[in-house]
């Protein structure tokens, strides 16, 4: 209750629309925080990705429509829709791979028109890739610690003369990888050429990559996508775990919505470019909208949704 | 009766000088394994390399001094191939930046003797070529220095790719650029720091391959005996460049004594070239070269 009364003060004393930030933003000051940032976040501290009213079109084909979405620290999201329902798009916009024509993302207090990817694991954002980007001939080890590899470094002279500065930070790293090896139940296959690893397995590896630099907002793409059941209910064990353990706020997208629903604290429904519906499992599960843009027409012996 | 021990003069000599091929090659291995372009310009920057050092000395600057400012040149050079070759051809075909190392070769080539003038030049690096008679059989002092000195740097390298986190970036890179980048490495700066790499090594064997011929024009010629090293050794792995040198190295020689008169002499020009074609019918992606298994 004294939450919402503080907010409401705030709104109050500013005078300002809450989205005047985002029209600064949107007259083409790329990466610049946007005035009036600060006060949209003392609005909303918790959120760690916010989309506005995001449109994207390739020539004709309008991937996105005035697509909206809330990320709140520490929950794991999902966005679910059928094939070329715009997911894929949603994510590339999101990790700065797509500009969109219209709307602004939200990183925490910062907002931008188009996200600048270097600059996204700066800003506590890591992901992986559906066909997954792993380097199939370093070992395990390796590939983990090149997770850590847009941190700055050690200079270049410093590292080989072994300075104590060097040698702090490499020991660090070294720990930070060890600790998320073990975590992910890595240690067995640490020594082992990823490319050698069951697609599963490998997987894992990604997601420990991702994870070591300790992202506040991790970006799954098909977490789930070519690997055995059996696989799939580790994987999204280990996907819990990490937000349980490290606190990281998780944005997936997914086909398979009998896993989502299980693994999500809230759930997101695309279709043709449209968010149709958003919120908890339960709530989307029931969603007529949802219902029909799956089956069609529901069958009773097809409630895929309903598992 | 049959000389083993001018049999085992010819094979170390061969080995020895197989040494000096593997250096170049390196150079090439170097870049080919991080930016997948094949570095014709490899010759070219070897011949600038031993070019400039040789016209420093000769006016009268003191070998480590010549040497360092050798090695600043070589060094601005690879940032400055980075940043007006490689990064505005990026995502180009690889037979694009082929072309590109081809015509940066002959730039590379004209600025050194615009620079420096077309004239030859004998370089000193103070080992005297005597050869040293181990238990009968006589072993050149320069190529044993030449060795010595290859193989340091290559310890060199091993030590760096496998114990530093840039060796590692330059591993990752060279492994998969996608993951490369998706992890946040700059790129750029990985294939800067490659071409200097790559310009360090054509500094070394410069001056080797310089002391041994003369610093001239045809040094540059060098690259066309690294490529079938390269061919035996395999384009993306260092230890390859180094079994295929040797090689190479030893098959020229024994060759030229033992089959050469059978054909008159003069084989050792070609002999290599013979046995990197046999092989390649063989083994198309050379002795260490990652196979390429694709799923069809």
């Amino acid at each position: 209750m004294s939450r919402i009364t503080a907010e409401a003060r705030v709104l109050r004393l500013e005078d300002v629309a809450p989205d005047d930030g985002l029209r600064a933003v949107s007259e083409g000051r790329g990466d610049v925080p946007a005035r009036g940032v600060e006060r949209a976040a003392a609005n909303d501290a918790r959120r760690v990705l916010g989309l506005a009213n995001i449109s994207l079109a390739f020539g004709g084909v309008t991937a996105l429509r005035d697509v909206s979405l809330d990320v709140a620290e520490g929950e794991i999201r999902a966005i679910i829709g059928p094939n070329g329902a715009g997911k894929s798009s949603l994510l590339n916009v999101v990790s700065g791979l797509y500009q969109p024509d219209r709307g602004q993302i939200r990183f925490g207090e910062h907002a931008f028109r188009r996200v600048p990817t270097a600059k996204l694991a700066a800003h506590g954002v890591a992901r992986t890739f559906q066909n997954l980007a792993l380097f199939k001939g370093l070992s395990v080890f390796d590939n983990v610690l090149m997770g850590l590899a847009h941190r700055v470094s050690a200079g270049f002279l410093r590292q080989i003369v072994g300075s104590p500065h060097a040698r702090r930070i490499d020991a660090e790293n070294r720990a930070a990888v060890e600790e998320v090896v073990s975590f992910l139940h890595l240690s067995d296959v640490r020594e082992r050429i990823a490319g050698t690893l069951p697609y599963g397995l490998q997987k894992r590896v990604e997601l420990a990559r991702a994870l070591v630099a300790r992202p506040r907002l991790l970006l799954l793409d098909e977490p789930f996508a070519g690997v055995t059941l059996s696989e799939k209910q580790e994987l999204s064990e280990h996907v819990r775990n990490a937000r349980d353990r490290f606190g990281t706020t998780i944005l997936l997208i997914e086909h398979d919505i009998g896993l989502v629903m299980g693994l999500s604290d809230r759930v997101a429904v695309l279709d043709y470019g449209r968010k149709i519906a958003d919120g908890t499992p339960d709530q989307v599960r029931a969603d007529q909208t949802v219902i029909d843009a799956y089956l069609g027409v529901a069958h009773e012996d097809e409630t895929e949704l309903a598992t | 009766m049959f000389d083993y021990q001018f049999l085992l003069e010819v094979l170390i000599g061969g080995l020895l000088s197989g040494v000096m091929y593997s250096l170049v090659a390196i150079g090439f291995v170097l870049i080919y394994k991080t930016s997948g372009v094949l570095n014709f310009a490899q010759g070219a920057m070897l011949l600038f390399a031993a070019l400039t050092f040789v016209s420093l000395v000769e006016r009268g600057t003191s070998f480590v001094v010549a040497l360092a400012a050798t090695l600043a040149v070589m060094i601005a050079l690879g940032i400055a191939v980075e940043r007006a070759v490689l990064r505005p051809l990026v995502n180009q075909p690889p037979i694009t930046l082929f072309m590109a190392t081809l015509g940066l070769s002959y730039i590379i080539e004209g600025a050194a003797q615009l620079l420096w003038g077309t004239q030859v030049h004998g370089l000193d690096i103070g080992v005297s070529d005597i050869p040293f008679d181990v238990g009968g059989v006589f072993i050149s002092r320069f190529d044993l220095f030449a060795a010595a000195v290859a193989g340091s740097l290559v310890a060199l390298f091993t030590l760096f790719f496998r114990y530093t986190r840039t060796g590692l970036s330059f591993r990752a890179v060279a492994d998969d650029q996608f993951a490369a980048l998706a992890v946040g490495l700059r790129l750029p700066r990985v294939w800067a720091a490659v071409w200097t790499a790559a310009g360090i090594v054509a500094l070394v064997a410069g001056l080797l391959w310089g002391a041994r011929l003369g610093v001239q024009f045809s040094l540059s010629l060098v690259v066309l005996k690294a490529l079938p090293v390269l061919v035996l050794g395999g384009f993306d792995s260092i230890a390859g460049a180094i079994v295929g040198g040797l090689l190479i190295g030893a098959t020229e020689k024994l060759a030229e004594v033992y089959v050469g008169p059978l054909f008159g002499g003069g084989i050792e020009a070609w002999a290599a070239y013979v046995v990197a074609l046999a092989l390649l019918l063989v083994r198309p992606s050379g002795l260490f070269g990652q196979k390429l298994v694709e799923r069809v």
